[in-house]
This record gives C-alpha cells, sequence and structure tokens, in this order.
C-alpha cells in the first residue's frame, strides 16, 4: 500500500533519450483537452498520454481542425505504454496543437482507486454512476497521493477518509443518513462551539471544464446567496472543478457547497466516553447541551480516538439556521 | 473609573451587551489595535441570537465609556462557562 505521503508515480519527458521540454506525461481520465508533447527530433510524432487511450476524438491546431492525424496506442523507447499521434508533416515552432482524447474511467471512484487502490469504493462508485458523475482531466503537476485523492473528492463535493466505511461519500451527508450517535449533557465534557466570519461565503466563483492546451477554464458560473449577503455581507470565494465539463453539473455541486457554507458554521469540540471511538468521520451526532447554540444534527469532521488517554475527542460540524437560497448571477464561456 | 464593557451591535435589530471582559486588545506603534475579544458569562447573550449569530454584523466597543474600537462580529466561541464575542476593526 502506497503512503498517502509519497507524490504519485508521475513521469516527464526526460525519461526519453531525447526531448524538446521537460513535461509532465499526463495521465488522462474520462474526456479531456490535452497538449500533445513532442517525441522524435522531426515533430510528426508525439506523445498524448502516458498510458492507453480509448479514443482521439479530435485534434486541432491553433484552434482549427487539423487533417491527416493517426494515434495509435504503442510502447515508447523505455517499453512504457503510451499513446501516439502521427502527424502528416512537421509543424512550425510555436504552433498550439492539442487533442481531445478519451483516457481512463472517469468515475470518481475509479480514479481513487487507480491512484490508491481499495476493495472498498463500491458504494462510491455506485453513488457516482446514479447521479451521473463523470470527471474528464489530467494529471499534469507532481502531487503526493492525499493531495490528488483531496482534488478528485473536490470535483464532486465529497469527503474522503480511511474512517470511512466506504472511504469517500457525498458531503455534506445523506440528511436521511444514520444517526450515529445522541449525545447528552452528562456525556459530553471540555466542549467548544466556535464559528468565524472567514467561513462564511456568499458569493461563490466557479470555473469548470479546464483545456489543459490552453491552461484555462473554458467556462465558469457565478452563484450567490442573496439574503446571507445581506445578513454577513459580500465575501466572495472561488471553487474551481477543473474536471467538471457539464454546467449543470457545475451548479449542482457548487450550490450544495454554497448552501453549506452561506451560513454561520459551528465546529464543536468535546470530550467524550471512549465507547465512541467507533464514530465514522462524515457521520451524523446529535449534540443536546442546554448551552450548546447547535439545533442541528453535526457532522463528524475528525475523530481523536485518544488512545491510551481513555477518552475520545470528536470535532464536528453544523451550520446555523436554515438553508439559504442559491441563485445563478452569470455563466460565462472563455473566448 | 467605571470599567463597563458595552458591545453595540448594529443591523436591522441593534443591541447592546453590557458587562465581561475585554481581551487581546492593544494600541501598537504604527498601528492600530484591529481585533478584541469580549468574554461574557453564558446568560449576558440571548441563546436564540447565538444560534444564529450575525456574523458580519457592525459592532461598536465601549470601555468606561470610551469608544475602543468600531469594526465587525467576526467570530463567536461558546462553552459552558463563557461567550466569546471576537470583534474586528
Amino acid at each position: 500500500m502506497r503512503p498517502l505521503s509519497d507524490s504519485i508515480p508521475l513521469r516527464d519527458t526526460s525519461a526519453w533519450p531525447g526531448y524538446a521540454t521537460i513535461d509532465i506525461i499526463p495521465r488522462v481520465y474520462g474526456r479531456a483537452r490535452i497538449r500533445p508533447l513532442r517525441y522524435n527530433e522531426v515533430g510528426t510524432l508525439y506523445v498524448l498520454a502516458d498510458h492507453a487511450l480509448e479514443g482521439v476524438d479530435a485534434v486541432t491546431l491553433n484552434g482549427v481542425s487539423l487533417p491527416g492525424w493517426v494515434w495509435r496506442n504503442g510502447a515508447d523507447m523505455t517499453g512504457h505504454a503510451v499513446a501516439f499521434l502521427q502527424l502528416s508533416a512537421a509543424l512550425a515552432d510555436g504552433a498550439a496543437l492539442a487533442a481531445e482524447v478519451r483516457g481512463l474511467d472517469g468515475n470518481p471512484a475509479a480514479i481513487l482507486n487507480d491512484l490508491y487502490p481499495r476493495d472498498d469504493l463500491q458504494d462510491f462508485a455506485l453513488y457516482c454512476r446514479n447521479a451521473g458523475l463523470i470527471l474528464g482531466g489530467a494529471l499534469t503537476e507532481r502531487m503526493t497521493v492525499r493531495a490528488a485523492l483531496q482534488f478528485v473528492v473536490d470535483q464532486v463535493g465529497a469527503v474522503w477518509s480511511a474512517g470511512l466505511t466506504d472511504f469517500a461519500t457525498p458531503f455534506p451527508p445523506d440528511p436521511n443518513g444514520p444517526l450515529w450517535a445522541s449525545l447528552g449533557p452528562l456525556d459530553i465534557a471540555d466542549w467548544t462551539a466556535k464559528c468565524e466570519l472567514d467561513a462564511v461565503i456568499t458569493r461563490l466563483s466557479v470555473p469548470f471544464d479546464w483545456d489543459y492546451s490552453a491552461g484555462k477554464a473554458r467556462q465558469s458560473v457565478l452563484l450567490a446567496a442573496p439574503d446571507a449577503g445581506l445578513v454577513h455581507g459580500e465575501r466572495s470565494a472561488e471553487l474551481a472543478l477543473p474536471w467538471i465539463h457539464e454546467a449543470r453539473q457545475a451548479v449542482a455541486i457548487a450550490t450544495t457547497y454554497l448552501q453549506w457554507r452561506a451560513r454561520p458554521l459551528w465546529t464543536l469540540q468535546c470530550s467524550v466516553s471512549s465507547r465512541y471511538r467507533d464514530l465514522p468521520p462524515g457521520g451524523w451526532i446529535n449534540v443536546a447541551h442546554p448551552r450548546l447554540p447547535i439545533l442541528s444534527d453535526c457532522v463528524i469532521t475528525d475523530l481523536d480516538p485518544g488512545y491510551g488517554r481513555g477518552v475520545v475527542t470528536v470535532t464536528a460540524q453544523a451550520p446555523a439556521g436554515l438553508a439559504p437560497a442559491v441563485t445563478l448571477v452569470q455563466s460565462a464561456t472563455a473566448f | 473609573m467605571a470599567t463597563t464593557v458595552l458591545l453595540a451591535l448594529g443591523g436591522l435589530h441593534p443591541i447592546d451587551i453590557e458587562g465581561g471582559a475585554v481581551q487581546d486588545y492593544h494600541r501598537p506603534l504604527n498601528g492600530e489595535g484591529a481585533s478584541l475579544t469580549v468574554t461574557l458569562p453564558p446568560t449576558a447573550v440571548d441563546f436564540d441570537w447565538l444560534c444564529a449569530p450575525p456574523l458580519g454584523l457592525d459592532c461598536r466597543v465601549t470601555y468606561g465609556g470610551e469608544l475602543i474600537m468600531i469594526g465587525v462580529l467576526y467570530g463567536v466561541e461558546v462553552t459552558v462557562a463563557a461567550v466569546k464575542l471576537r470583534i474586528e476593526g
């Protein structure tokens, strides 16, 4: 099992005896628009991905459809599987070549499994399939396994934890999901509840549908929670969803994100008995105390099992008040 | 000299909260105190108000009759023993 702090194994073009520039050879999931990497000195053979592809749908040169290209899966000089793009003629220096490709399985659970192999992702895979959540993008930067997992789940409004039975789950969890514990005043000790203004967001910019050949998002939407803005002021943030390609999905994910955050977010920390050691992160609990200003169920965001101390520390989150209305202010397309 | 802390919160329903202690406030050279914390007994603040705190609401803090900060309600921390309101200017 690869440690989470390890870097994901991405090769770069210095693995070849000759290269134009040193670039990460991309790992592509789902559909993505990428920049092919020159493979031969003549400039007629390019590499599209550091693995076999399912297909190549289009190739453009400076934004215009390019004829006479052929693609194939093969092996590079080191024997590593790659996908090639063969052009009929070499290109001029500085020409912007781009390809629309279909790579590895874009189901978020399949991507998580590719990065960090596990056998408990079936439920999350089913959830993503039923919700129509398919990602499309390329890994082109070095990062740790942990950062890559976080990057993937952020795209679909989910969270992950080794303490979760299904490893990954949507956030916030299903409000009809199981209540893992009901804690009363005698069950909790040393509790604090905090909320801060810098956690409140009332306006959310969402760039999505990343073009890896141009290095920018092809679409964006702007959402707002106007009633929350009247109370807390205009507080803007950005939620980038580069691997989401459909506006409908981007709006749905961002709406859930903004509804959770367009109100004060209580963070509760308390000590409980060691018999609550198996509470799962991402699970609902109810905590009641006459002086605790949290009236709704809370989501566990962290759990310290307190081995050797005999006390468990629970950190949980709950928004204050009802979910605010979220409106779509604007949608835009890059030119 | 009176040492009463008065927290005047604005908005559509202005309220004054009196009592408690001021902490983390200072006046450095070449700058103004950017934040302070007012610690209050739990019964000093209406419970319903605490359940949905109006973060971002404008706020004036007076100590002993002297205005020491004009800012916004930035954070709320509640424990079994106290309520702490953080004001940022």
